[in-house]
């Protein structure tokens, strides 16, 4: 009796101990799953993951697993993807965070220079909204010329501080010389319900945050200077004549899917091009338009451009970076 | 309101993984609830690597029915040898035990199953229909309010700690200081790391909890020793007699479901306190208070149905303003966090259909319970008889691969041993543990809603005491830490007195 309880329990064990575990065994590369390490927690972005992960497993033969890891701001994903063995079953999905703001600001040991580039997988713009009713703002403009004769009165939410949305906000906003107070939330989401509450009076959010508070909302404006087809209609900032000081992908958040620096060719081969027709499948760029997505172009992310990419962008970050400074102290005024 | 929140979750829900992992979630529970010195919180922890290798909905569903099933199942060790395989039971113990004694220990545990069923299902429409207003008030709630809340949550849990409310705070302070360590939430500094990698997340709240309440109990079940011992239980099938006797007592039923409910809703007060409390308001409002503890069901369903639907109770406060009253929903509020929902009103509006998920898993758990508990009884009494040589091993392997399953890093299993050592050393010198674990989740909650709360106002504290929920809700805490602690000599004398006749009562 004794041991038929015991039997069972082990049988438990034998159910629960395969969920955690991976497959081993070596052969022809892919023979088992692929997992994409993904830096956030799920949500919207994690979804748009997904669907690009299905499609470049499917021509590869094989399936891809998002899996979050969070933490650090996703320099623990960046990590773990580093202590992973560099056989290409693992795929970092690096977003500007890991891959670049990171190692810019001395947070992480590497830079984007120790990775193995695949291709630039996808940008969402950040847009500047208020709370639907609120009269005070019917545009931009209005926006910031009450900011900037009311100093230090406007607060604001972008996500958290020296975020991506706070940088593209911060730059905007020390172009236009408005002093405003950032209240840094980690969850854009929280900062909108006290937009909503009506203790913050405008917000920074990604095309994921717009269309779950779109009935609540207003954009003013889409704080980038591509044309974004998930926000039809909606006016960029430089059509009321401002600037944002950041061009094209350096204002919004983006990912390039990367693997381990050591990674052999011929494997690294078989996932560009897995990926790349992936990419390129209209069938996939549409769904990632539909979820507010821009897909980026193949040509012009492609892994011989990597490095030239990178780079530019790092140059346009370090500018933001002294935008937030700025608002900083300018904030200590008022 | 309801019936939105209820219709979004039902597609979500019904499905046939959802079910069966509710249903796998709530057989889980009981074994665990079962083995003596293993509660649903352990339950939870160990399950949550798994739960967050599913939709959400499934996910959800399975820790739920952990929940459910593992406060109910402590009643049927209670019962059958007199030991409670969880404090939830040991009131049950006061008229389960005798009940069991006089030979009709079939007729109890099946009460006692089936009692705990129905309560938890009226602790659920409690929760359908109450929270969604609450979620409305809140809604309005912002920072300097949800600090307030989240010190409110530390404050209770130290307050009704069994230990002393000294010590309770002191493991509260130390749960709070331990959750800053990893990246500052708002300047992306890592802070207590030690330039390791390692903590560079902060201490994951999985290889923790299973650290401190299964390590710690394994060492001690280790140092009783009595490897060999077997109760030889004989294995039985449950009479109808014991589901017909909730329907003749309707109203205690009902009253002690209310009364669990209402307990469980507020932060600090858990299904222990719910349960003895039913048990005192049935015996002082009985025709014959004197045959209490005799053996009669009534006492078996007050407690039962008050700590099951206690569960219930307490995941009002816990979804509505990310408040946890015990550390199951504290667990359960992790979990939600590391499947990527934010606990609070917003989840009302955002995510209703996880919302109507969750209480539909809620109910349907009870329900499984009901069902699953009865069906498999000959299966309960054969684990209460597996000897400790060999279910200790079985649980710290389960430990090992739950605290690595995480996040599979060898970390998480040193963060495993080292807190299980720790709260070893703290049961040893009498110091709580519950509020710990609530401490540690509401930690970065308290912390971000402070600070954000003083960024709002640049620097000014008055923040806090200008506006009147937060003053308000600042000033029941600070009234509560002052009636605690000035001491009544008197009133304490007479306290310990009590707390030693019902200790008395349950150990001997």
């Amino acid at each position: 009796m004794t041991r038929k309880s015991m039997a069972a329990i082990l049988l438990l064990c034998c159910l629960i101990i395969p969920a955690f575990s991976n497959g081993q065994g070596e052969s022809n590369f892919p023979n088992r799953p692929v997992q994409n390490v993904f830096p956030w927690s799920p949500g919207s972005t994690y979804a748009a993951s997904q669907v690009v992960a299905n499609a470049m497993a499917e021509n590869m033969g094989t399936t891809m697993s998002v899996t979050s890891t969070t933490g650090a701001g996703g320099v623990k994903a960046a990590m773990t993807v580093m202590s992973k063995p560099a056989d290409g079953y693992t795929v970092f999905d690096a977003y500007v965070a890991p891959l670049i703001l990171a190692p810019l600001f001395g947070k992480a040991d590497y830079t984007f220079e120790d990775w193995k580039p695949l291709y630039g997988v996808a940008s969402n713009a950040f847009t500047i909204v208020v709370r639907k009713d609120d009269e005070r703002f019917p545009d931009l403009t209005a926006l910031i010329e009450y900011a900037k004769a009311h100093p230090g009165e406007l607060k604001y939410c972008a996500g958290g501080d020296v975020s991506l949305p706070h940088m593209a906000a911060a730059s905007l906003l020390k172009n236009t010389g408005a002093v405003t107070r950032h209240v840094p939330y980690n969850d854009t989401n929280e900062g909108i319900k006290d937009m909503l509450a009506g203790e913050l009076d405008f917000d920074i959010m990604n095309s994921g945050g717009y269309q779950t508070f779109k009935d609540d909302v207003r954009i003013l404006a889409v704080l980038s200077d591509l044309p974004q087809p998930a926000f039809p209609g909606q006016p960029l900032a430089k059509d009321f004549g401002y600037c944002i000081g950041l061009d094209g992908l350096a204002a919004t958040g983006w990912t390039w899917w990367v693997v381990h620096k050591d990674t052999p060719d011929d494997i690294t081969e078989i996932l560009r091009t897995a990926l790349k027709e992936a990419l390129d499948d209209p069938k996939v760029q549409k769904s990632l338009s539909d979820m507010g997505y821009l897909p980026m172009p193949t040509d012009v992310y492609s892994p011989e451009n990597y490095t030239e990419e990178c780079t530019i962008m790092t140059a346009q970050l370090k500018s933001a970076l002294a935008a937030i400074e700025w608002e900083k102290e300018e904030i200590k005024k008022y | 309101m309801f019936t939105e929140i209820l219709s979004a979750g039902f597609p979500a829900f019904f499905g046939i993984q959802q079910l069966l992992f509710t249903g796998f979630g709530v057989l889980m529970g009981i074994i665990i609830g079962i083995l003596p010195g293993l509660g649903p919180l352990l339950g939870l922890t160990l399950l949550t690597p798994l739960a967050m290798n599913m939709n959400p909905f499934t996910g959800m569903g399975l820790l739920i029915g952990i929940f459910v099933g593992g406060t109910a199942g402590g009643a049927i060790s209670a019962i059958l040898l007199r030991i409670p395989g969880t404090p939830i039971a040991a009131a049950t113990l006061l008229d389960g035990y005798p009940l069991a004694s006089k030979g009709k220990a079939p007729f109890a545990v099946t009460l006692a199953i089936s009692t705990s069923a129905i309560g938890g299902i009226i602790g659920g429409i409690y929760l359908i229909f109450l929270s969604p207003l609450l979620a409305r008030v809140a809604l309005k709630f912002s920072p300097p309010e949800y600090f307030a809340l989240a010190l409110t949550g530390v404050v209770c849990i130290a307050v009704v700690s069994r230990e002393s409310t000294i010590k309770g705070l002191m493991v509260g302070s130390l749960g709070l200081l331990l959750s800053t360590i990893g990246m500052d939430p708002f300047m992306s500094n890592f802070r207590f790391t030690f330039g390791t990698i390692a903590l560079a997340g902060g201490i994951g709240i999985v290889p923790m909890v299973i650290g401190l309440f299964a390590i710690s109990e394994m060492l001690i079940q280790v140092e009783q020793g009595d490897f060999e011992r077997s109760p030889h239980l004989k294995a039985f099938l449950p009479p109808l007699a014991g589901i017909t006797e909730n329907f003749k007592q309707l109203f205690n039923l009902f009253r002690s479901s209310s009364l669990g409910t209402f307990i469980g809703a507020l932060p600090g007060a858990g299904s222990v306190i719910a349960s003895f409390v039913s048990y005192a308001v049935a015996k002082n409002s009985s025709r014959y208070p004197e045959k209490f503890g005799t053996g009669i069901p009534d006492g078996v369903i007050a407690t039962e149905s008050a700590n099951n639907a206690c569960c219930g109770g307490t995941l009002i406060p816990s979804l509505t303003l990310a408040l946890p009253g015990d550390p199951c929903s504290a667990m359960l509020l992790a979990a939600l966090m590391l499947l990527g929902y934010i606990p609070g009103p917003r989840l009302f509006v955002q995510s209703q259909d996880l919302v109507g998920g969750i209480f539909l898993a809620y109910i349907t758990s009870n329900i499984f319970l009901l069902f699953l508990g009865l069906a498999f009884l000959p299966l309960f009494v054969k684990v209460l008889n597996v000897k400790k040589k060999y279910l200790i091993p079985v649980i710290l392997i389960l430990c090992a691969v739950g605290s690595y399953g995480m996040e599979t890093s060898i970390n998480d299993l040193w963060i495993t041993l080292i807190f299980g050592i720790l709260a070893f050393g703290l049961r040893k010198f009498e110091y709580p543990l519950a509020p710990f674990v609530i401490a540690n989740v509401l930690g970065p909650i308290m912390e971000e809603n402070f600070r954000r709360s003083l960024i709002m106002s640049g620097d000014d504290p008055a923040i806090f005491f200008t506006r009147p929920i937060s003053t308000s809700i600042l000033a029941a805490n600070f009234l509560l830490l002052a009636i605690t602690l000035i001491p009544f000599r008197k009133i304490r004398r007479k306290r310990t007195l009590e707390k030693n006749i019902t200790e008395e009562n349950i150990t001997s």
